[in-house]
């Protein structure tokens, strides 16, 4: 038999299992759906700001070339020796200070079809240095303070390097294009072998004849600081790369090393990139695109190992002339970690409610199924009458007839119509009592006898008569 | 000469001194003379049920069985009781209680009395007052009173409850009554439940006994209600109990 005691609970804790397990799928589900619309807002977002922020570094080199090379073309009798004139460096100094100040990381440099070039640079010291080289003569690199320059001082350093700048992509680029130009990436002796891009504007002389190259380094090493600096969700990765799948920048710690040696430098593929969600990334974009050309803004989603990753990716400074993409990954982990902890707490608080329903329903099903057990109880002992002494669920329906509720009502009845039958029933016996007129005659005549053998009774019965006679009675 | 009629019960708490009140009133409404004496000295009642408080008689049976007066001086007249119910009733009641006063019903117990005084007295009541009946409230169970009231009486009437007990007490009374020679004996069922089994239980005793059973009076809690305050019979003179009564004075006079 199925127990109501036991079947009662376990429906009630089962509506409260399918309760909770139905409000927190929908919960996790709605939770999850806007969690994964958070990330993609959250993917455009960053992208924007980077972007921009890319756009400013490119921008503020691009203008400084500009202004100098126009500022170049104005004076068409100036010359690149002139440069070194302390005065005009002095001029050029202080106006270049007035330029890095909106771009730190910038440089200007000036290069000429004689293998000359002179270079205003900061990076790497605390102050801005002039790196002077002229290819005629060994191409040797010497720097000298900004202060110092002019003064026929010693240079502070010294880079044994055959420099030629007219081997420079940025310059080739320029005089080929004869127009400002924007180089691939090229790992450049003059920022110690660093990965730089360069904006590069030639000027030309009234007969057509070029007087010098006037460029600006990107740093690629800056853009990287950048992204490093960026608060990004624990997990995510922003990087650089560009349409060939070569690794720019990224928000990693990590440097980008070169592949192979000097001018035949190159950058590293993002497939081979020692972070595993880039590399999972790049290997997708490959499966999915075809390549790392990607025309338009795309969000798409991978998996790394058994985690999903959220992806955004962009092309980026087109304007300039750059293939460059920008992508932002995010794992799924990552995303929604405070929503998992949010839906582990909900978790474990309807855990808690669960086992504090299942008890109160666990009571509430005693509380309601006891007055039941006990009118069973009460009926069984009626059925084998045994109810002449108060039992004990008797004195139960007693207590249950106080209940303000359904329950105390059928008990009332119920104990109503238990008293109703004890009364019948007593009253069944003593009819039967009384039509059971049975005479021990045995027992009779023997008291009868002691009795009417005495000499009381003798002499009464006789008296009797006498007294009967007398009055005349028959 | 009147009749004697005594009442008996084999058992206490049958309802015997209830029914010999309701008898004598009932006999008393239809013109009679009835006395009333409560023979049941060690727990005397009957006075009770007639108003009549112990510290208005001067005398009791008791006094008369010392012999410190004569029986009439003990009677006191309690037809009031009757004619408070119904005004035109022409009989009268006289009752002779017992005392009750304790020291008197200790020296009964301890010295008994002279049982044929009591007989002498039961005739000189009858003849003092001109009573038609007599009727003798016994003590219960047998005893050499019980015993000479039961042999002097012209009707004996003997109340039983119908239980296990009292039938077999009532079979040991009936063969006694029956070898004293008492004219007339009636049988008197009382609290008895299941009106629908009446005629069945009355047939049942009237074969096991011999003896005619005058009727059978319902457990009724009208007369637990009123208990030993009033006579029953004249509050309420079409209630079953009544009835049954009236049946059994319908024996005792003669049909």
């Amino acid at each position: 038999m199925n127990s109501i005691r036991v079947l009662f609970p376990i429906i009630f804790a089962l509506e409260i299992v399918v309760a909770v397990s139905l409000t927190a799928a929908i919960g996790y589900t709605s939770q999850m759906k806007e969690a994964r619309e958070t990330a993609a807002e959250f993917l455009v977002l960053i992208g924007g700001m980077i972007e921009d922020q890319l756009d400013r570094h490119l921008s503020a080199p691009t203008s400084l070339v500009r202004n100098y090379a126009k500022e170049a073309q104005k004076r068409p009798d100036l010359r690149f020796d002139d440069l070194l004139k302390p005065a005009l460096v002095r001029n050029m100094i202080d106006s270049f200070q007035t330029q890095i100040h909106v771009s730190r990381g910038m440089n200007l440099d000036f290069a000429n079809p004689a293998g000359q070039n002179l270079m205003l640079d900061r990076r790497g010291y605390s102050k801005p240095v002039v790196k002077l080289s002229d290819f005629g003569k060994g191409g040797v690199i010497s720097w000298y303070p900004f202060d110092a320059f002019g003064h026929g001082k010693e240079p502070q350093e010294v880079q044994r390097v055959d420099y030629d700048p007219r081997k420079q992509p940025y310059y080739i680029a320029a005089v080929t294009e004869r127009q400002p130009v924007v180089s691939s990436v090229y790992f450049s002796p003059l920022v110690k072998g660093e990965p730089v891009v360069t904006v590069a504007e030639p000027v030309y002389d009234g007969r057509g004849r070029l007087r010098v190259v006037v460029s600006s380094d990107i740093d690629l090493r800056l853009i990287s600081i950048y992204l490093q600096g960026l608060r990004l969700p624990d997990g995510a990765v922003v990087f650089m790369f560009d349409s060939d799948g070569y690794f720019i920048a990224s928000s990693l710690r990590q440097p980008a090393a070169p592949n192979g040696q000097a001018a035949s430098r190159t950058l590293p593929s993002i497939l081979e990139n020692q972070d595993p969600a880039i590399r999972s990334m790049a290997k997708y974009m490959r499966e999915r695109f075809g390549s790392f050309y990607i025309p338009e803004p795309t969000q798409f989603q991978f998996d790394e190992g058994e985690v999903r990753h959220y992806a955004y990716a962009t092309p980026l400074a087109e304007k300039f002339g750059l293939n460059w993409k920008f992508a932002v990954v995010i794992p799924e982990t990552g995303l929604i970690d405070n929503l998992l902890q949010g839906i582990y707490s909900t978790a474990w608080v309807s855990l808690a409610l669960l086992i504090v329903a299942i008890a109160v329903g666990l009571l509430t099903a005693a509380w309601m199924i006891n007055p039941i057990l006990t009118m069973g109880a009460v009926a069984a002992a009626v059925e084998k009458n045994e109810m002449t002494e108060p039992p004990l669920p008797a004195s139960q329906l007693r207590r249950d007839t106080r209940r303000r509720n359904e329950f105390g009502k059928l008990a009332q009845v119920f104990l109503r119509m238990i008293e109703e039958i004890k009364v019948r029933q007593s009253l069944l016996e003593a009819q039967l009592e009384q039509l059971r007129v049975e005479i021990d005659h045995e027992h009779t005549h023997a008291q009868v006898r002691q009795i009417s053998s005495t000499e009381f009774f003798r002499s009464l019965k006789s008296k009797a008569r006498r007294l009967r006679e007398e009055r005349g009675v028959a | 000469m009147g009749k004697l009629v005594v009442v008996h019960s084999f058992r206490g708490g049958t309802g015997k001194s209830n029914i010999t009140a309701n008898l004598a009133a009932l006999l008393a409404c239809r013109g009679n003379r009835v006395g009333i004496v409560d023979t049941d000295i060690q727990s005397p009642g009957i006075h009770a049920l007639f108003s009549l408080a112990p510290d208005h008689f001067k005398f009791a049976l008791n006094d008369y069985l010392w012999k410190r007066c004569r029986i009439e001086e003990a009677a006191y007249d309690v037809s009031d009781i009757l004619r408070g119910h119904q005004p035109g009733a022409s009989g009268s009641i006289y009752l002779i209680p017992a005392s009750m006063r304790t020291g008197e019903i200790t020296r009964i117990l301890q010295e008994g009395y002279d049982v044929g005084l009591l007989n002498n007295g039961f005739q000189q009541f009858m003849e003092t007052l001109e009573l038609d009946y007599l009727l003798i409230d016994t003590h219960p169970g047998v005893n050499e009173e019980t015993l000479l009231s039961a042999a002097i009486s012209d009707v004996l009437v003997i109340i039983l409850r119908p239980d296990r007990q009292d039938y077999q007490g009532t079979a040991i009374m009936v063969e006694l009554a029956r070898q004293l020679e008492v004219p007339k004996m009636l049988l008197l069922i009382n609290k008895a439940v299941n009106q629908k089994d009446f005629a069945a239980l009355k047939q049942r005793v009237e074969s096991i006994y011999g003896v005619g059973v005058a009727g059978v009076i319902p457990l009724s809690e009208d007369v637990a209600v009123l208990g030993s305050t009033d006579v029953f019979c004249l509050l309420h003179p079409d209630h079953p109990m009544t009835l049954a009564l009236q049946s059994a004075i319908m024996e005792i006079v003669g049909k």
